[in-house]
């Protein structure tokens, strides 16, 4: 997933070429939203472990944690589980994956200009003998063959 | 803080240290691989009680994860268990796709290479196998005991998602549900797969609390249990191995039985022809985790209303993983399989 993500600088292939574009813009400000979202949550959480322990005596650890984890499953699971996350992490998803396309098409270009198979034409080959190869084992199979 | 949890704490950290990398091997039960095709290989486990005359079982998994959570630790073995009880234990094998395999689909897993196994079985053997799915590994199995169903004696479909849309609730069906198809497919095009780092980390981020639980509380709970922590140990040995799922079945499984729910449908169709789960006619046991977040009962329990074969359920007080290694479930579920497979209507199918 962090792959997908990526920024487009972390390309060895594309540098910075895609790091102004329009659709690095959007993926930056999708995961800086989604990531306003979660920070929230954190601070909900934070707050009322706080407010808690305010009130109360000192805790032992495991008692601490029980009660982050009290906190963790109202608000954490809370959110991940919400309309908002999953319409949040949808829109990083469709972002980077335009992002994905674009750094695509662009070493499809610089493939081209240098005489190299793009990456569609090495998965239309490699498609080509995946269905080669079932329909051999199809055939072997019809004949009775293991 | 108090100094006796500290020093729990750094006890629990200085175990974890010190464990011997063979406390955390699973899937140690002795077996041998009896046939191989391409990275998929079927192996049959060394028996260790006198045959009771049962049909043979093969176990299949699904491209999400390893086989080795049938036979995680010697104590909490599904396969032993099995093994114990005289039953003739077979094994599928996917291997560990990588980008050669991406446009694997389920027809090469199903018809392919689950189909070979179960003809090779049916010839060393002299008895048509049941087999037993395991998640993605019960669709596998459900869709050939629709395509061919004369070719197996039948079916124990452990934690299988039937209708994806059964729970409306559900967190993976919601996830899937959440994105376009169009972006699902372009993002498995990208990912080439789905690699098994990301897969982790999706099911991890279903329930987040549940993590921060199992690595802080878990963990301490197994100070001074040298077999908990074992435990503890091989079941991350296992979610660390998560395989990557080869792309055009990723796609298959995210988009056409997640998303759109075919298979429940009546539309899910695998070279050319359509799997129509009604076709089956081999018996089917259930095997239902009633704490499963990730295949609810009802998403499970789907296929019973479709079926005019002979159908029973097994339904275990454990979650997704628990109905094969929780202490709670330990034993139940081989014993229900092997029980089952007593039944005269797998016996009477067994029979070639």
């Amino acid at each position: 997933m962090r792959r997908l993500i990526a920024a487009p600088e972390a390309s060895p292939l594309i540098g910075g070429a895609l790091a102004g574009s329009p659709e690095a813009r959007a993926l930056s400000q999708a995961i800086a939203s989604h990531r306003a979202l979660v920070g929230a949550a954190f601070q909900r959480m934070a707050q009322k472990v706080t407010r808690d322990a305010a009130t109360d005596a000192p805790l032992t650890l495991l008692a601490a944690q029980a009660r982050w984890i009290a906190a963790a499953h109202a608000e954490l699971d809370a959110l991940h589980a919400s309309d908002a996350f999953l319409a949040s992490q949808a829109k990083v998803v469709a972002a980077a994956v335009a992002l994905r396309a674009a750094e695509a098409a662009a070493a499809a270009a610089w493939c081209v200009a240098h005489a190299l198979p793009t990456r569609a034409e090495v998965d239309d080959l490699a498609r080509t003998v995946a269905a080669l190869r079932r329909e051999l084992r199809a055939l072997k199979r019809d004949l009775g063959k293991p | 803080m108090s100094a006796g949890a500290a020093a729990d704490f750094w006890r629990v950290a200085a175990a974890l240290a010190r464990a011997p990398e063979a406390d955390s091997r699973i899937a140690a039960a002795p077996k041998t691989r009896v046939m191989r095709r391409d990275k998929a290989s079927l192996w049959r486990y060394r028996p260790t009680a006198p045959d009771a005359g049962l049909a043979p079982l093969l176990i299949v998994h699904g491209l999400v994860g390893r086989p080795g959570i049938v036979d995680l630790d010697p104590e909490r073995s599904v396969v032993r268990a099995l093994l114990a009880r005289g039953v003739d234990v077979w094994r599928a094998d996917w291997g560990a796709p990588d980008r050669n395999d991406r446009f694997l689909r389920f027809e090469d897993y199903v018809l392919d290479y689950l189909g070979g196994f179960v003809a090779a079985i049916t010839a060393r053997a002299g008895r048509r196998p049941a087999l037993m799915g395991v998640c993605e590994g019960g669709v596998f199995c459900a869709c050939l005991g629709a395509l061919a169903p004369a070719s197996v004696a039948g079916l124990a479909l452990c934690v299988t998602p039937i209708d994806c849309h059964a729970s409306p609730d559900a967190p993976l069906a919601r996830l899937a549900r959440s994105i376009p198809p169009q972006t699902l497919s372009a993002m498995i095009d990208a990912l080439e797969g789905l690699p098994g780092g990301a897969l982790g980390a999706v099911f991890q981020g279903l329930t987040p609390a549940r993590s921060l639980e199992k690595y802080s509380l878990g963990l301490l709970a197994t100070e001074g249990r040298p077999e908990r922590l074992a435990h503890f140990l091989r079941m991350e040995r296992w979610l660390a191995d998560r395989p990557h799922h080869p792309q055009e079945a990723a796609k298959q499984l995210v988009i056409e039985l997640y998303h759109e729910n075919r298979l429940a449908r009546g539309c899910f169709m695998l070279d050319g022809r359509t799997v129509d789960l009604g076709a089956i006619t081999a018996p089917v046991l259930s095997v239902i985790g009633l704490r499963d977040h990730l295949v609810p009962p009802p998403c499970a329990r789907a296929l019973a209303p479709m079926l005019r074969a002979p159908w029973r359920e097994l339904a275990l007080d454990a979650g997704h993983i628990g109905v094969f290694v929780s202490r709670r479930a330990r034993g139940v579920a081989a014993a229900g399989v092997a029980d089952w497979l007593g039944d005269q209507a797998v016996r009477a199918a067994s029979r070639v």
